[in-house]
Formats: structure tokens, C-alpha cells, sequence
């Protein structure tokens, strides 16, 4: 399972929606209207931050403390 | 930290996996399932990750390979009971909460799969046009008509205008409100 060659470099949609506008709204089917896509776009963001922030449960800690563990053991 | 590199690459890049997952499955024990599943299967196979190239990208695709494999069928069923008493979705923006957090996953939860996994890829876990393309193995192109696809939808189901104030505005208002899943 690779990536793509520049894989670690944190090359990400938002930064690239920029230079692809362009691109994208040529080749696309449905165009939103700016407005629309401004507003999606900060509800969407949001939406988004919240969910990167939701608190991790601790069965996902302790699974990989175990995992982990289980390594070491074998070490 | 624990001091294991692999360990603490794991430890960083959960969030972004876990919301990954609860954004695709819109259930958050399907979503925890699917981050333990993913974790134990990056540990048993972390010698196929290569240095070097995105190791969040590399988890996505465990994830995303895991989740269409098993759970599909699965969360659309506990997507249902999960969500009996979710907020209505309006309808030609009829309601002025139609945005609200919990109607953006809503919304999110109607998208053709292949929209919904493209949109999370580049929205959520911030990969690049080119990782979405490479994990679902489809051309950059597609991937970009998916999102304009995806983008149109959801402006749709969110009765979105683009004229203020709006239940946009209200569910950014709505932020420090605690959200359920």
C-alpha cells in the first residue's frame, strides 16, 4: 500500500482547491453559486474541525498500549 | 508518548482517522469498531508501509478498504436507528437550523458512498486530490467531479442560498454545543 512519491508532504485539498479552481469548474458538472459555495464551505469546515477534535476513547488508548505491548513481548 | 515511532505516528494521526470514520459510517460505534479493526491491521502489517510516504494516507486506505468490505451494510442499518431522532432536513431552506452540525452528518449520510468516502478523504483527513484518487483507485478527475457532486448535494439537502443570515451562520453559532453521535 503506497502513496503517491511526494506521499509525506502535507499536500492537502484546501490548499490545493486554490490552483485547481480553475480546473475543476471547467471540467465539472453542477456549479454552485459562490455564495452557496462559500457558505457550505464554512459550514462544511466546521464540521469538519469539530469532528478532528472529538475526544478519543480510552478503549482506543488502551488497544494500542496493548498492541504495543504485545511487541515489545516479542522482542 | 511511548517511545514505539510507529506507536506515536498511530497516537497522532487517531483523531484524524477516527473522524474519518465516524463521518463515513455515521455511527459512532461502527466508527469505533472500524478504528480498532484498523489499528490492530496497521500493526500487523507495518512492514508494508513505506518511509516516506503519508502515513495517514496509507491508514485511510486500511480504513477505507476495511469499511467497504464489512461494514457497508452494516452501519446503513445502525445509521438508521442511530438516527430516529435526528432533525428533519429541510427543504428549500424552509428551516433555519437545516445546517446544523447534526444535519451536515445527515446530509453526509445520503451521499452516494462513492461521493460521501471522497468527500471526507479531501474535507476530513485533508488528503490531496491525488492520495483520494490513488486510494480509490480512480483518475483525478473523477475524484474532482465526485466532490463538485458531493458539494452540490449537500448545498441541496442543507437548503443552502447562499443569502444570510442562515441556519449556517446558526450552526457556527451552534459550535460550542456538544454533538452526539
Amino acid at each position: 500500500m503506497t502513496m503517491n512519491e511526494d506521499g509525506h508532504s502535507p499536500a492537502n485539498g484546501r490548499r490545493n482547491a486554490a490552483t485547481d479552481k480553475g480546473e475543476e469548474l471547467a471540467e465539472d458538472t453542477p456549479s454552485l453559486d459562490p455564495r452557496v459555495q462559500e457558505q457550505l464551505g464554512r459550514v462544511f469546515r466546521n464540521f469538519c474541525d469539530d469532528l478532528v477534535h472529538q475526544p478519543i476513547p480510552d478503549k482506543l488508548a488502551v488497544l494500542l498500549a496493548r498492541l504495543e505491548a504485545k511487541q515489545r513481548g516479542k522482542e | 508518548m511511548s517511545g514505539d515511532p510507529f506507536a506515536d505516528m498511530m497516537v497522532a494521526e487517531m483523531p484524524y482517522l477516527r473522524a474519518f470514520a465516524l463521518s463515513l459510517s455515521g455511527s459512532t460505534s461502527v466508527a469505533d469498531d472500524l478504528v480498532q479493526e484498523t489499528l490492530v491491521k496497521a500493526w500487523s502489517h507495518a512492514g508494508s508501509f513505506e518511509t516516506g510516504t503519508n502515513f495517514r494516507a496509507w491508514l485511510v486506505t486500511i480504513l477505507r478498504n476495511t469499511y467497504f468490505n464489512q461494514y457497508r451494510k452494516l452501519s446503513r442499518e445502525v445509521q438508521d436507528s442511530d438516527h430516529v431522532h435526528a432533525g428533519q432536513i429541510a427543504v428549500g431552506g424552509e428551516q433555519e437550523s437545516s445546517a446544523s452540525m447534526r444535519d451536515m452528518q445527515r446530509a453526509i449520510n445520503l451521499l452516494p458512498p462513492d461521493q460521501r468516502e471522497i468527500l471526507l478523504m479531501i474535507g476530513v483527513t485533508e488528503l490531496s486530490y491525488e492520495e483520494a484518487a490513488q486510494i480509490c483507485n480512480i483518475a483525478v478527475g473523477t475524484v474532482k467531479s465526485r466532490l463538485n457532486r458531493a458539494r452540490a448535494r449537500l448545498a441541496e439537502l442543507l437548503g443552502l442560498t447562499g443569502d444570510g443570515p442562515t441556519g449556517a451562520d446558526r450552526a457556527i453559532e451552534d459550535r460550542k454545543t456538544p454533538r452526539q453521535y
